[in-house]
């Protein structure tokens, strides 16, 4: 007997008819009710296809991001932003006029610490950039370096939470869900918000850091490993073979069927069967988007794939480059899960090697994506959930500093060579063009065509907006 | 709209036509509101969304205090109508007046499956199904209403509501996300209160004020609500850190008592709302003298003197304690002061009597994170603080009979009040302040929140009413008549019936403020009966034009199971359901209800995860349900549901039904709960028999469930997995003292002998145990035949010796020296000798069966140990009997223990040499059978306490488990009608 004979056999009530068909019921001189329907089918549309594409507020530069998380803080003052004064009042305590402020280990009144790096100018634009960046200096004409950045976050929970999700507390929806909510997904076959880390470790928070928070947990993002499969349970259970679970499938789908035809008025379950079909080409398409051995060997050399210090940051930039390919709206990759660059001591050792690891990957990404017509869809962003203090902590680290320090944008839009804003002489507040964690996930969402204010989700009858009401999109970023 | 087409259609345009022609009339069923709260991101900023913002500056208006929910609470006359349900006289007034008919009730299948879930939160059996579709007494319905209103498992599930509501969790979150050992007994309280069905008045008194009430000392466990609030164990900006936690008191008291959106005005006036950041101040005011405290709830009970004396000299012990310690006046004598900015310092050494109330507030924040070190003391107090201590000490010790029983908890208390703004009630709700009175329940205490709580459960208080009854009607019908619980103002939408609603509220107060009577009322409705499903003809055609989303109550929704019902559902179907009730979180593998499984903040249970289990991150007043791939990839591919298929498939075998029609239907009835269409069992009957030629087909993979072909044998070997529950097989009544006839298990002298492959090493320190008897807990006597993470090959060995009339303990772990790879097919055999005392030592033998030319490894290990290690636990293969984390990963076969140690030529030879010694031995083929003792001794393996031997069509097995794990996947188990 075939499918669709059994499917009829097993209904409990005559068979679906349309929900298109209420309007043609309701229209037959009852203007209003038909008015009703209609309305009704958008709200269902929106409840049942919640990650169907949607159209922008404003024309959109980029239709993807990439968020290369830096975790536990890189340094500004040993990377972007270089302090002469910092050298000349080295092992000083820090001088009244530059304020005081707290730290997490309570350096305020511990000596500066210098920097031990070699400066100089790179690209058409002349930005500085540290000796620990070699690679980056090769693309600094398409980078906006953003060094007057502030965060709330004083802890890394605090200060990780807030670059996610815009608030220190826990509890909203990650940038990444809010952008999966407010233009859908491209991608038939994988989830629209993915998430690549490095090694073990678990990132400050855990996944709460890409949880849909209030929202629907349809928008939270997708965790995809190294190992096989790269997507939890995205394999059949050990012992059930292709033909068995293509066959419990089809079963399944064939009693939701019936299911959802008894009760037609109910449109979830017909996004259950949608869900299951869905999950299936996931099984397909995820494992190829893993696949590397497509990519050439001059790919694989360009993102260090053959070398061991960058071989896992490589491979995670080439991933999220083949994700946005694929239609991939919000990639978020973190470098240094746990906390890896929280230098409270010996700075120069962590950081050199922290550094080596990322410079030659993230700076090909930026470049592969150029060479394949990709960057000026794909806006780029760099940094951590904070810099790092000019005051010296156990001698040879630095503290957490949210007060200022540095990310950069590259691609979507953003105009390249260009730098904003300023810190103080030594680095340890911005002075000027201030881009709080609202500005910088405004000017984000910006790129992407949604306008921060009006991006609205209800939560317990409430508007919630991404960035609390707060912050603006910067306009050398991404206009007005 | 749909977007793969541009154009409308001309039924699309008509319907357009005909309402302009109508004159363009609103019916206002589907607001820009309901657009948002359905997902849709508004998209033209011209377009009004909601309500209008307020003009500034904000004037509170009598029109505001009119606002539906405000007004004063009066009892409204039932409407004129047939029926002699007050509730139903309302809906049925409501539905006539828009012209619209209401369905016909639900049959009676559906009926109870419904009222199980929203009274109990799990499905009834199919038994009780049954049952009630065969009582014809029309009182069945209320009958079985009354009975699971008193079952125990209703206040479990209706705690499980409220705890949503007191963002409950049993860990901090942030980044250390610690474990909170004590949340549980406010979630044990919310239970008992439901249970003893506690009029709402006093459950609200005892959550925001029960450290101020004086007639029960344990009624301060409640205020456990006030401590769900995430804290941060690093955080040094001491301040924020206070004003976070006493926002989230207040605006979590707003949310879940008067439904007011609070958050807004901490920062400005209420954008719509009539709200006043002044609101908010005066409102947190209430709050603001309370203190955390750990040190324990004391139980109610007179002291006797011993008691009496403790509670004096320990008390003195550490106020003298505690005044060392604040004359300390080097800042290296707080551990982890150092940190804190200098004004925290500052206020940390400063003597306590020059604090403010709000100073030491801060100074007992911070010290949650400082630890005292007396050296640092001078000489002379250091010497008196050692002596405290010591003095301290050895009086817990030796009056430790005495001291008084308590209960660990988190809970709040007070100390000064802090100065600054006076507590006050909202503007819109009246303003002014109830009359505050410090008391001395357990400590002096302001009153304040006592004044708050009893303000909010007065007779008088319009609000919390309906705010009550508002969350009882959503809890059985699945949204609220007013739809967003948490939220009563312009934001939230206004009620559907506010005449019923009102009713309502009023019956509440009027009845005691008792939750089973108005639940029992609004269960015993017709309203609460009516089917999902409107038949095609023209006036349900209408209802379903004019109010699509049935908020006239015209027919009700499917519900998707919440994350606990498809948890506990599951769990139930297969028959695994610890329903032990009440105390400390278990980690969600234990079957026990989700309501007892640990919510940790940052570390969520996949499952309920998926689910959309609320993040405890704020009250949480109405649960997300989405349908996500991952869902459908947890439930299809994920272990924990395909564990439940496997063990309501052996639970279905064992009732050894015969034909695959009679377990079809068994397993339809046991996961959807109502008698099958035959047309349904046929379906499932087909899919049995087409399933299993499949495995026939698919034969590398069909039987690894539980046997599969043993490489380089022919035939096949049981298969162990870690993952699954049911994995181990052990024999019954093989303890050691046993004698049956068939002769003991070994308690000195034994050999074992089996064939297996290793799939994986266990974690470090973890054992992978081939076979094993007793060696569980701790110091448990018995043996055990295990791999290390190394893969070295090792038997441990525990239990006594008689030395006269005292038993000596002993052990040994003795390692053969010898190695296992992975996946590797090994011959073993191990023969033990204890009794010879000139020849205690153990044989090892391991051949490599994928290389005929590799010859056996041997290693012969002297050992001590030299008692018995007999043990009342079970012979086991794959595991060792109550101890998770021993399984073996990958294959076992040809297993045989003999009852002696057999010479090196008697090992691994055909089964039969080693004549009466073998105690069993198995084979797990299909001929004679998986679990039967192939030694003919009759010591057939059970598997996971249950009987294997009757699983003997193996694919037949199989197919049930597909066959039950399909049902636990479709939309059948997951939604309820």
């Amino acid at each position: 007997m075939s499918s669709l004979a059994r499917h009829h056999r097993l209904l409990h009530h005559a068979p679906a008819t349309s929900r298109r068909d209420w309007l043609a019921r309701a229209g037959s001189g009852f203007g209003a009710l038909a008015l009703a329907a209609l309305e009704h089918e958008a709200a269902l549309a929106a409840t049942s296809a919640p990650l169907a594409p949607k159209s922008p507020h404003a024309a959109a530069r980029a239709t993807s991001v990439i968020f290369l998380f830096m975790e536990g803080g890189p340094s500004h003052l040993d990377t972007f932003d270089p302090k002469p004064l910092l050298r000349r009042l080295a092992g000083q305590p820090l001088p009244e006029s530059f304020g005081r402020v707290i730290t997490p280990m309570g350096e305020g009144e511990s000596p500066l610490l210098a920097d031990r790096r070699t400066w100089a100018r790179h690209g058409r634009c002349g930005a500085w950039v540290s000796d620990w960046l070699p690679h980056t200096t090769g693309i600094v004409d398409d980078l906006a370096i953003l060094r007057s950045c502030v965060s709330d976050g004083l802890n890394h929970s605090g200060g990780v939470c807030q670059m996610n999700t815009g608030s220190v507390l826990g509890g909203r929806p990650s940038l990444g869900a809010w952008t999966t909510y407010g233009l859908g997904s491209e991608s038939r076959d994988l989830p629209a918000f993915v998430v690549l880390q490095d090694g073990d470790g678990q990132v400050v928070n855990g996944p709460r850091n890409w949880a849909a928070g209030f929202m629907p947990a349809v928008y939270q993002g997708t965790r995809l490993g190294t190992g096989t499969p790269p997507i939890a349970n995205l394999t059949a259970p050990r012992g059930v073979g292709p033909a068995r679970q293509a066959a419990k499938l089809a079963f399944l789908t064939e009693l939701n069927r019936a299911r959802a035809a008894a009760t037609p008025e109910q449109t979830e379950l017909e996004a259950r069967i949608q869900s299951y079909e869905l999950a299936y080409r996931m099984q397909a398409a995820a494992p190829l988007a893993v696949d590397l051995s497509a990519e050439t060997a001059e790919t694989r050399r360009l993102y260090g794939l053959d070398e061991s210090a960058t071989a896992v940051c490589g491979r995670n930039c080439l991933l999220a480059r083949r994700l946005v390919e694929r239609g991939v709206r919000f990639v978020q990759v973190y470098h240094g899960a746990g906390s890896k660059w929280d230098a409270h001591a010996g700075i120069e050792k962590n950081h050199a090697e922290l550094c080596r690891q990322v410079d030659q990957p993230v700076a090909a990404l930026v470049r592969d994506l150029k060479r394949r017509g990709l960057l000026d869809s794909t806006l780029v962003v760099w940094g951590g959930e904070f810099g790092r203090t000019p005051m010296s902590e156990k001698g040879d680290g630095r503290d957490h500093n949210p007060y200022g320090f540095t990310m950069w944008m590259a691609g979507g839009g953003v105009p390249g060579g260009i730098e904003i804003g300023a810190t103080d002489d030594v680095g340890l507040h911005q002075i000027a063009d201030r881009l709080h964690v609202h500005d910088i996930h405004a000017t984000i969402l910006r790129a992407l065509g949604l306008d921060h204010l009006r991006l609205e989700f209800a939560s317990q009858g409430r508007p919630e907006r991404p960035t609390l009401n707060e912050g603006r999109p910067h306009p050398r970023l991404v206009g007005r | 709209m749909p977007p793969d087409r541009d154009r409308l259609s001309d039924g699309e345009i008509a319907a357009l036509e005909a309402w302009v022609a109508d004159g363009l009339p609103w019916t206002g069923s589907v607001s820009a509101a309901d657009l948002l709260a359905a997902g849709l991101p508004p998209r033209d900023a011209a377009a009004p969304v909601g309500p209008r913002l307020r003009p500034r500056p904000m004037v509170v208006t009598e029109e505001d205090r009119g606002w539906w929910a405000y007004r004063s609470l009066v009892r409204p006359a039932v409407p004129e109508g047939e029926s002699r349900h007050p509730i139903d006289r309302f809906v049925d007034a409501r539905l006539a007046a828009e012209g619209l008919v209401a369905v016909p009730e639900a049959d009676r299948a559906t009926l109870i499956r419904r009222l199980f879930f929203t009274t109990v939160g799990v499905p009834p059996s199919a038994e009780e199904v049954r049952a009630f579709v065969a009582d014809t007494d029309p009182a069945a319905w209320e009958r079985l209403i009354d009975r699971l209103l008193a079952d125990p498992r209703h206040a479990e599930h209706l705690a499980r509501h409220w705890l949503d509501l007191a963002r409950y969790a049993d860990s901090d979150g942030f980044r250390q996300d610690a474990f909170r050992p004590h949340a549980w007994r406010y979630r044990d309280w919310v239970v008992a209160a439901f249970q003893a069905d506690l009029p709402f008045d006093r459950f609200v008194i005892a959550q925001l004020a029960g450290d101020e009430l004086s007639d029960d000392a344990r009624g301060a466990i409640a205020t456990g609500f006030l401590r769900q609030t995430p804290y941060e164990y690093n955080q040094i900006d001491v301040p924020k850190q206070w004003t976070d936690i006493l926002d989230d008191a207040t605006e979590t008291t707003a949310d879940v008592f008067l439904a007011m959106g609070l958050g807004c005005a901490r920062c400005h006036d209420h954008k719509y709302d009539p709200i006043l950041k002044a609101d908010h101040e005066r409102l947190r005011a209430f709050f603001t003298a309370i203190e955390w405290r750990d040190d324990g709830v004391p139980e109610p009970q007179v002291l006797s003197p011993g008691q009496q004396t403790w509670v004096d000299t320990v008390g003195r012990i550490h106020r003298e304690l505690a005044t060392l310690r604040a004359s300390a006046r080097d800042e290296g004598a707080w551990g982890g002061l150092q940190r804190f900015p200098p004004p925290i310092k500052r206020l940390v050494m400063l003597p306590a009597a020059e604090r403010t109330a709000l100073e030491e507030q801060w100074v007992r924040l911070a010290a949650r994170q400082l630890t005292f070190q007396p050296e640092k003391l001078p000489e002379a107090d250091r010497l008196v603080y050692e002596r405290l201590t010591a003095e301290l000490a050895a009086f817990e010790k030796e009056h430790a009979a005495d001291r008084p029983p308590s209960t660990p908890a988190a809970v709040v208390a007070e100390g000064g009040v802090p100065e600054g703004i006076a507590p006050g009630l909202p503007e819109v709700l009246g303003g002014g302040c109830p009359p505050i009175e410090p008391v001395a329940a357990h400590g002096p205490s302001s009153g304040r929140r006592l004044a708050l709580a009893r303000w909010i459960a007065a007779p008088a208080n319009p609000l919390a009413p309906r705010v009550l009854a508002n969350r009882l009607w959503q809890w059985h019908f699945g949204e609220g008549l007013a739809t967003e619980a948490n939220d009563f103002g312009l934001l939230g939408a206004p009620p559907s019936h506010p005449q019923l609603l009102d009713w309502l509220a009023a019956d509440l107060v009027e009845g005691g403020y008792t939750v089973r009577r108005i639940e029992r009322l609004i269960l015993t409705s017709s309203a609460f009966r009516r089917a999902t499903h409107a038949p095609e003809s023209p006036p349900f055609t209408l209802a379903a034009a004019r109010d699509p989303q049935a908020r006239l109550l015209w027919r009700r929704h499917a519900r998707r199971l919440d994350a606990e019902q498809v948890r506990d559902a599951a769990l139930v179907a297969s028959g695994e359901l610890d329903a032990t009730p009440a105390g400390p979180p278990v980690p969600a593998a234990k079957p026990r209800r989700a309501l007892y499984v640990s919510v940790l903040r940052n570390t969520r249970d996949p499952l309920l995860d998926a689910f959309d289990f609320p993040d405890a991150a704020a009250s949480c007043s109405r649960r997300n349900t989405t349908t996500t791939p991952s869902q459908a990839l947890l439930l299809l591919n994920g272990e924990w549901l395909l564990a439940r298929a496997r063990a309501l498939a052996l639970r279905i075998d064992r009732q050894g039904l015969g034909d695959d029609r009679s377990r079809a239907a068994e397993a339809l009835r046991t996961v959807i709960g109502r008698e099958p269409s035959v047309e349904t069992i046929d379906a499932c009957t087909e899919f049995l028999g087409l399933q299993r030629s499949r495995l026939d087909a698919d034969a590398s993979t069909f039987s690894v469930a539980l046997s599969e072909p043993m490489p380089q044998r022919e035939g096949l070997a049981a298969t162990i997995d870690p993952a699954r529950p049911d994995a181990l097989l052990t024999v019954p009544g093989s303890a050691s003292g046993a004698k049956p006839e068939a002769g003991p298990f070994p308690a000195n002298d034994f050999t074992f002998e089996a064939s297996v492959v290793l799939r994986s090493f266990p974690a470090e320190g973890r054992p992978r145990t081939i076979a094993s008897q007793g060696f569980g807990r701790d110091d448990a006597p018995g043996w055990s035949l295990d791999v290390d993470a190394a893969g070295r090959l090792g038997l441990k060995v525990r239990g006594a010796r008689k030395d006269g009339e005292t038993k000596i303990p002993v052990r040994a772990e003795i390692d053969a020296g010898l190695r296992l790879a992975l996946e590797r097919p090994y011959a073993i055999a191990v023969a033990v000798r204890v009794v010879d005392a000139g020849d205690r030592r153990v044989d090892f033998q391991i051949r490599d069966l994928s290389d005929n030319d590799a010859a056996a490894r041997l290693a012969t290990v002297a050992h001590g140990f030299d008692g018995s290690h007999a043990t009342s636990q079970l012979f086991a293969i794959g595991g060792r009997s109550g101890c998770e984390d021993s399984s073996w990963d990958g294959l076992i076969d040809e297993v045989r223990l003999s009852r002696r140690a057999l010479q090196r030529a008697e090992l691994l030879q055909e089964q039969g040499s080693a004549g009466d010694a073998v105690v069993a031995a198995w084979t797990f083929e299909e001929t004679p059978g998986f679990a039967v003792d192939t030694a003919g001794r009759g010591r057939d393996l059970v598997r996971g306490g249950l009987q294997v031997a009757p699983v003997k069509d193996l694919r037949g097995y199989e197919a049930l488990v597909d066959l039950c794990h399909v049902l636990l996947n479709s939309s059948d188990f997951l939604y309820v009608d």
